[in-house]
């Protein structure tokens, strides 16, 4: 559930060493205030999508400290990041990842087959709720009929579905066109500003950035600007 | 054994049995899926391979209906067996293989036998206690349909009053089996010999017999027969009629010793069990007898038969286990074309029990359905089989499924129920990240 303290972002010497014994991220330091909605951008292999995924709790053997309100990532073993992200992480990406052979309103409740009993039918209740206000009608058909746009729109329904305190999202408009991607941006800054969620984004596209409250340029791992 | 546990009925011993041989299967089942719900996500992969899974269950199917099948044909056959002996209880002739006067009377497979004369067959029918001895002579053929010359009473014995017309009175007159393709009224010239093998004008000249009578069905292969008075038969073969001149119209015992050719079997009945033990005992130890049991010859071959059945059941289930084995195999490699949308399930958080329980699902559902699938289809091999070999023997045999089959499947069921936790637990041990960019 939402809570305004585990969107507080605290990251420092975050660093994810590679093969050749360089680090392929190394961010020295970044805090983000609950409800922010945070833009990062970049050459392609700058560590965007390396970043998000180290803010999820995804990457092995990141170091450094990385703090959602009193809980360390880095700390914890791999349950326990993945029960956080199932908690309090939603997740957006480029490709959408949906099923395609299921419903909307299944794909955007996905989570419920791994959730608790009781939480389930609330999951369910949401992601409906969701896919409704992102303009989605049609809940039952197979997301294979849907296009580019209303594909993507499930995937945020379902990174919305858990009601989550934090949103990431990599390259969430990258796939989509103008029409499409201006109207998911809106969609997505409004459920992050209106749910009072921290919305960190990774994207190229400069429109999208242009409404954050922040965004942080990447360059070969690092952070080489902050605007507001 | 546990306490109480012979007093159960043989039908709830047998349900518990299976029921426990599908215990481990169950268990796995209730600890991958504890919490979970992966329906949704079982039913979105069945949709997206549909051929292929479609393929995988035919695979099981095909393979749990033959051994099934197979397995019950093989019970049906001892069973078949046991009701075509049944009339049979004691059968006595000239000294050779037990086997071969069996499968001569009860089955009427084409064999030499050597003869009893006339005098002995005199001394068998009038041994203490003998209700019936009835003397079968073999050779002739008409079409497919084997000839044997009997009495009348031994008609009686095998199939009870006939299912139409009457029993012959005279030479000449015939009684076909229930499913001799000749009706009524139809004369007919016997060949010598049997089918291919048959000299069609070895008997030419010979009067023509005509049948007058149909047997009931007795599901043997004497439904096939045709049954002519001895004499006719004898008579046929330009040999005395077993009665003297002055009596030559006579058919049927008593038959005059010194006018009588050999016969090969005297089909034996005894008002007792007692008593048949006795003239069994009586002519086995005759050195120019032999007296058989068809029963105990068949449970001989049965016991033979029986490690025919265990090693039927072991490649079988051997078979079926290679089968499970490589689908196991072809899903997990189908699996990997879904790894970025599994990789995805343990990134939005799920446990990896829970992909474990998704892809557990899948490969059991699969193979579960291809089992039951396989059952049912077992049903209908095995009934195919048992038309076509009462077609081929003459032996009519009902083969179903029985609690032994039923066992098999639930021991199959929860085998490879245990062994679908080996592609989830592969596939959850997979890195999610790499998975989802790949």
């Amino acid at each position: 559930m939402a809570s305004a303290d585990t969107a507080r972002l605290a990251l420092r010497n975050l660093r994810v060493g590679g093969p050749d014994g360089t680090f392929i991220l190394d961010i020295a330091g970044l805090k983000v205030e609950p409800g922010q909605c945070i833009g990062v951008r970049g050459p392609s292999g700058a560590g965007k999508s390396m970043l998000l995924m180290a803010m999820a709790g995804l990457l092995e053997g990141a170091a450094g400290e990385l703090r959602w309100g009193q809980t360390d990532l880095l700390t914890r073993n791999s349950g326990a990041r993945a029960a956080f992200r199932q908690t309090h992480i939603g997740l957006i990406f480029q490709d959408f990842l949906l099923f395609d052979e299921l419903s909307a309103l299944a794909n955007a409740s996905v989570s419920v087959g791994f959730a608790k009993v009781g939480d389930r039918s609330a999951i369910k209740a949401r992601a409906a709720d969701w896919l409704r206000q992102l303009g989605l009608q049609d809940l039952d058909r197979p997301v294979a009929y849907f296009s580019g746009g209303e594909r993507q729109r499930v995937a945020v329904a379902r990174a919305l579905a858990n009601d989550p305190a934090i949103l990431l999202a990599d390259e969430p408009t990258a796939a989509l066109d103008r029409y499409a991607a201006d109207r998911l941006s809106t969609d997505l800054i409004q459920a992050a500003r209106s749910g009072n969620k921290t919305l960190i984004a990774a994207s190229h596209d400069a429109s999208f950035l242009n409404r954050m409250d922040l965004v942080i340029t990447l360059d070969h791992g690092r952070m080489v600007e902050a605007v507001a | 054994m546990m306490p109480g546990w012979s007093d159960l009925s043989a039908m709830w011993q047998d349900a518990l049995i299976c029921l426990a041989l599908l215990g481990p299967g169950a268990v796995a089942g209730l600890v991958v899926l504890r919490g979970f719900a992966p329906w949704a996500l079982v039913v979105a992969f069945l949709r997206r391979f549909v051929w292929t899974n479609l393929l995988f269950v035919i695979l099981i199917a095909a393979s749990v209906a033959l051994g099934i099948g197979l397995v019950a044909q093989e019970s049906a056959l001892r069973m078949g067996g046991a009701r075509a002996a049944d009339k049979f209880d004691l059968l006595i002739s000239a000294p050779g293989s037990e086997l071969s006067v069996t499968l001569a009377a009860v089955f009427l497979q084409p064999t030499q036998l050597p003869l009893l004369d006339g005098s002995t067959f005199a001394e068998i029918a009038a041994s203490p206690g003998v209700a019936l001895a009835a003397p079968l002579v073999f050779g002739d053929s008409v079409g497919s349909a084997p000839i044997v010359g009997t009495t009348a009473a031994f008609v009686d014995h095998l199939a009870g009053p006939v299912a139409e017309g009457r029993v012959w009175q005279r030479a000449g007159e015939a009684i076909v089996g229930a499913t001799v393709p000749l009706t009524l009224g139809d004369e007919f010239v016997p060949a010598h010999g049997h089918r291919e093998a048959a000299d069609q004008d070895a008997h030419k000249g010979a009067p023509e017999h005509r049948v007058v009578g149909r047997m009931a069905a007795t599901g043997t292969p004497w439904d096939r027969a045709i049954l002519l008075p001895i004499e006719s038969v004898w008579k046929v073969h330009g040999l005395a009629t077993g009665h003297a001149s002055d009596r030559a119209a006579q058919m049927g015992p008593p038959f005059d010793a010194a006018f009588m050719p050999g016969v090969p079997v005297v089909v034996i009945k005894v008002a007792s069990l007692p008593a048949t033990y006795a003239v069994q005992s009586l002519w086995q130890l005759d050195a120019r007898t032999i007296a058989v049991f068809p029963g105990a010859v068949l449970s001989g071959l049965y016991r033979v038969m029986g490690d025919v059945r265990v090693a039927l059941s072991a490649i079988s289930a051997l078979a079926q286990g290679l089968v499970a084995v490589s689908i196991l195999a072809g899903l997990l490699i189908l699996l990997r074309l879904l790894r970025r949308q599994l990789a995805l399930l343990r990134v939005l958080g799920a446990p990896a029990r829970f992909v474990l329980s998704v892809v557990w699902s899948y490969c059991a559902l699969l193979l579960a359905i291809g089992t039951l699938v396989g059952l049912a289809a077992g049903v209908g091999l095995a009934a195919a089989l048992s038309v076509w070999v009462s077609g081929q023997t003459g032996v009519v045999i009902y083969a179903t499924i029985g609690w032994s089959e039923l066992h098999l499947t639930a021991a199959f069921l929860s085998v490879v129920a245990v062994l679908s936790l080996l592609p989830g637990w592969v596939v959850s041990r997979n890195g999610n990240v790499a998975d989802l960019r790949s």
